[in-house]
């Protein structure tokens, strides 16, 4: 059958077109019998089943179009539920790293330094000893049997200093004043640095490092991070 | 359009789309699933169905992309799902000249068709079973309407000498 037939079959052809072909398919047996074939299974094919009993679940969708929700399949609850494993295991590791051995010192001794910090604040009256560096240095080497270096630093100025008793042990306090801000330097005989750092206690920054020379170094007040820390490093050169 | 007035046009049309579904997946329960998708699709882009003449056109073509969409791990086996391929084996289908049994045994006529490669099934069910026009079974096989035409043509050549060959088969005592 040639596709002129098949358009013929289709009724797709004009009018005298359609005559023309209906004319050869006439005198034609053969094209005649092509044309029975394909009718006969184009019938074949219609006689199928055309319909099948709808799942009444998906006529209940139908039944309450407005209330019609996406089951969670349990690929989704998978993918769910290891996305919230991993959100608990990222804040779980988040806080050890905050709380843990990465803190430069514990919370309640930031606390305790933080607090004496605000408590000398600008009060000079408390201060035992003033004068330079080394007029402090000596008095720290007779009442705490050390002495704490301090080296000069750039731009502050050694107000004066005092004991006081950090983490239950005697500590050198010494007050510097930097562009109007007080700042506290703390040299205790303990290792109560675990490691570099600052963390904030009673809104007041409180960085630390390990003293080379024995001890720890605790500077509190309110500037950078980066500028207490240079200024603890400064002060043990 | 609105998602109440498009449930009342899906409603006549879910037992059209169930019989689809059976013949493009394996089982019963994974056709039902396949509409049970198919109808909350249609109902989640209710917004975006606005021609109802199109809607049953929509349901057969998505009915296709989503069981490809579902069952792409192959746990369910297809009759229709691979639309590619095997077509060369209909380029020598030629119409027979003998006739075609005028009443067919439908066991029959379904064996043929699972012996046509998938996509000239497809074409042949849509067209013929379905009476979609050529333009929407181009449409739901995303094939051009050209490429419908021919496909179509191959295919009930091929069907015409399955059937016949299974009618002889059958009037001599064997079976295919």
């Amino acid at each position: 059958m040639n596709r002129s037939s098949e358009h013929l079959r289709d009724e797709e052809l004009g009018d005298s077109l359609t005559r023309a072909q209906q004319g050869h398919v006439d005198h034609c047996t053969d094209c005649a019998h092509r044309r029975s074939a394909i009718l006969a299974v184009q019938e074949a094919v219609r006689a199928l089943p055309r319909t099948a009993e709808p799942p009444a679940a998906a006529m209940a969708l139908l039944e309450n179009p407005a209330k019609a929700q996406r089951p969670w399949s349990k690929r989704r609850w998978l993918i769910v539920a290891i996305g919230s494993a991993t959100a608990v295991a990222a804040v779980v590791l988040f806080v050890t790293l905050r709380s843990g051995h990465h803190a430069p010192m514990k919370d309640d001794l930031a606390q305790e330094i933080a607090l004496d910090h605000l408590h000398y604040e600008h009060n000079t009256n408390a201060a035992e000893v003033s004068g330079s560096p080394d007029q402090i240095g000596d008095y720290f080497a007779q009442t705490l049997q050390r002495r704490p270096r301090l080296a000069p630093l750039e731009a502050a100025t050694v107000v004066g200093g005092k004991r006081c008793r950090i983490g239950g042990e005697w500590s050198a306090l010494i007050w510097l004043e930097r562009a109007g801000r007080w700042l506290s330097l703390f040299s205790m005989p303990q290792d109560a640095v675990a490691s570099r750092g600052c963390v904030r206690a009673s809104g007041v920054n409180v960085c630390g490092v390990a003293d080379p020379h024995g001890g720890s170094r605790v500077l509190a007040g309110n500037l950078p991070d980066a500028e207490m820390l240079r200024l603890l490093d400064e002060s043990m050169e | 359009m609105d998602r109440d007035l498009l449930a009342r046009a899906l409603r006549p049309l879910v037992p059209e789309l169930t019989s689809f579904a059976r013949w493009l997946v394996g089982s019963v329960q994974e056709a039902d699933d396949l509409v049970h998708e198919v109808v909350l699709r249609a109902l989640e882009n209710a917004e975006t169905i606005d021609d109802p003449t199109r809607l049953r056109a929509w349901l057969f073509r998505t009915a296709r992309y989503t069981r490809v969409d579902i069952f792409r791990a192959g746990v369910a086996r297809s009759r229709l799902l691979v639309l590619e391929g095997g077509i060369g084996e209909l380029e020598d289908a030629a119409v027979p000249t003998d006739p075609v049994p005028a009443i067919l045994d439908r066991v029959d006529v379904e064996k043929a068709l699972a012996k046509l490669p998938e996509i000239a099934r497809a074409a042949v069910l849509l067209a013929d079973l379905w009476q979609f026009s050529y333009d929407e079974v181009a449409t739901i096989l995303e094939i051009p309407v050209g490429t419908v035409r021919s496909r179509l043509a191959r295919a009930r050549a091929r069907l015409a000498q399955l059937l016949l060959t299974e009618a002889a088969n059958r009037a001599a005592g064997g079976d295919s």
